[in-house]
């Protein structure tokens, strides 16, 4: 009877050979963090220019992986005055109350064409959502890496716009989030 | 005892026309930005043109009451009864307070808007908001409802002002309008 958890133990060091996720650096001069939208009718595209991430990554050790963000969202920049103006005000980021939101990732899957599907929390202002975050990624024996993520937010899910234009009116409320990532394992 | 001169200063004759019809325009605007249901493509710019406008109007109601208050003026038509005297000089009084009081409700509307946008006069530079008042419903509120009043009082007034210069050209066979021009 001794021997099956000897056993058990051989089997769990041979069978899941130990395998963990990479730390990636992220080249910030390569990569981007856009969000995109339509307002009066008239498509907009902006950056957030402070931004950080963190990605502990492997294709054999998704449990393992994780990949968690933060954004000022004082530094979001369309280039048109107007928006520029208004977004770190109250009803929209309020940056002076909340200068910064964040992500965090809660599972990685890998799905059958080879891309991936990654579930996490996106908190902006002060609200946290559930979020669904499909991304491809390139070969990664070559280095950089790039990563590219689209997916899209309810502005109003996060309480983004709700006194001036909780419908939508003004400013859609479906905005698309844009990731383009390029780095190199450590 | 100088003498009353024949018509308005100049200065009070240019701005008399261009306001006049730009506040014209800014009700025409108004209405159709309450009333009509655009797209909002169309409707935002004409919101920042009305802002914009609104802006010069404060500035051409100081030049035009420092011309007003510093600038001789034509006396009334002997012709017109003392009545008619008070009447008219108290409708002049009505309009000036009018032209002040449309753009600056429209100013505080703006800056009790909860949007955070900007006052970005013809793209060109930025007219400030008053300071504190973002997201004040309550002022916001009596903002817009003063705008709106005002402004159906000011289309009666102007039809009234209108319609007087056409009486006394009609009925008296006084063209006043030489007061307002330069002969």
């Amino acid at each position: 009877m001794k021997i099956l958890p000897s056993l058990a133990i051989a089997s769990l060091l041979f069978f899941s050979a130990p395998s963990f996720a990479e730390v990636y650096d992220i080249d910030y001069s390569k990569s981007t963090l856009t969000f995109s939208g339509n307002q009066a009718g008239k498509d907009f595209t902006g950056h957030f220019n402070t931004w950080s991430a963190s990605i502990d990554f492997a294709p054999d050790a998704l449990a393992d992986s994780h990949i968690s963000a933060t954004f000022d969202t004082a530094s979001a920049k369309t280039g048109d005055p107007m928006l520029d103006s208004a977004m770190p005000k109250a009803d929209w980021f309020h940056s002076k109350s909340f200068p910064q939101a964040t992500f965090t990732s809660q599972s990685i899957t890998a799905n059958d064409d080879g891309s991936y599907t990654m579930t996490g929390l996106l908190r902006i202002r002060d609200q946290e959502r559930p979020v669904t975050i499909p991304f491809t990624l390139s070969d990664l024996s070559a280095a950089p890496v790039n990563a590219k993520a689209s997916f899209t937010i309810d502005r109003t899910a996060y309480g983004i716009g709700m006194d001036s234009d909780p419908s939508g009116e003004w400013v859609d409320k479906s905005i698309t989030i844009t990731l383009d990532l390029t780095a190199n394992t450590q | 005892m100088t003498l009353s001169p024949d018509r308005y200063s100049s200065i009070t004759i240019i701005l008399h026309w261009i306001m006049g019809f730009a506040f014209i325009a800014m009700l025409a605007s108004g209405l159709v930005m309450e009333y009509v249901d655009l797209d909002r493509a169309v409707k935002f710019p004409l919101y920042q043109l009305h802002k914009s406008v609104g802006v010069l109007l404060i500035a051409a109601f100081v030049l035009r009451l420092a011309a007003r208050l510093f600038a001789p003026t034509p006396a009334l038509p002997d012709t017109l009864p003392p009545l008619e005297k008070t009447l008219a000089k108290l409708g002049h009084f009505v309009l000036y307070g009018l032209m002040i009081a449309m753009p600056m409700s429209g100013w505080i509307m703006s800056s009790a808007s909860s949007s955070g946008l900007p006052i970005m006069v013809f793209d060109l530079f930025e007219w400030p908001l008053i300071p504190d008042l973002s997201g004040n419903k309550e002022i916001g509120g009596l903002a817009r409802e003063a705008h709106t009043i005002l402004a159906f009082t000011l289309i009666g007034v102007l039809v009234a002002h209108v319609g007087a210069v056409i009486k006394h050209a009609v009925v008296e066979k006084t063209n006043l309008l030489t007061r307002m021009w330069w002969s």
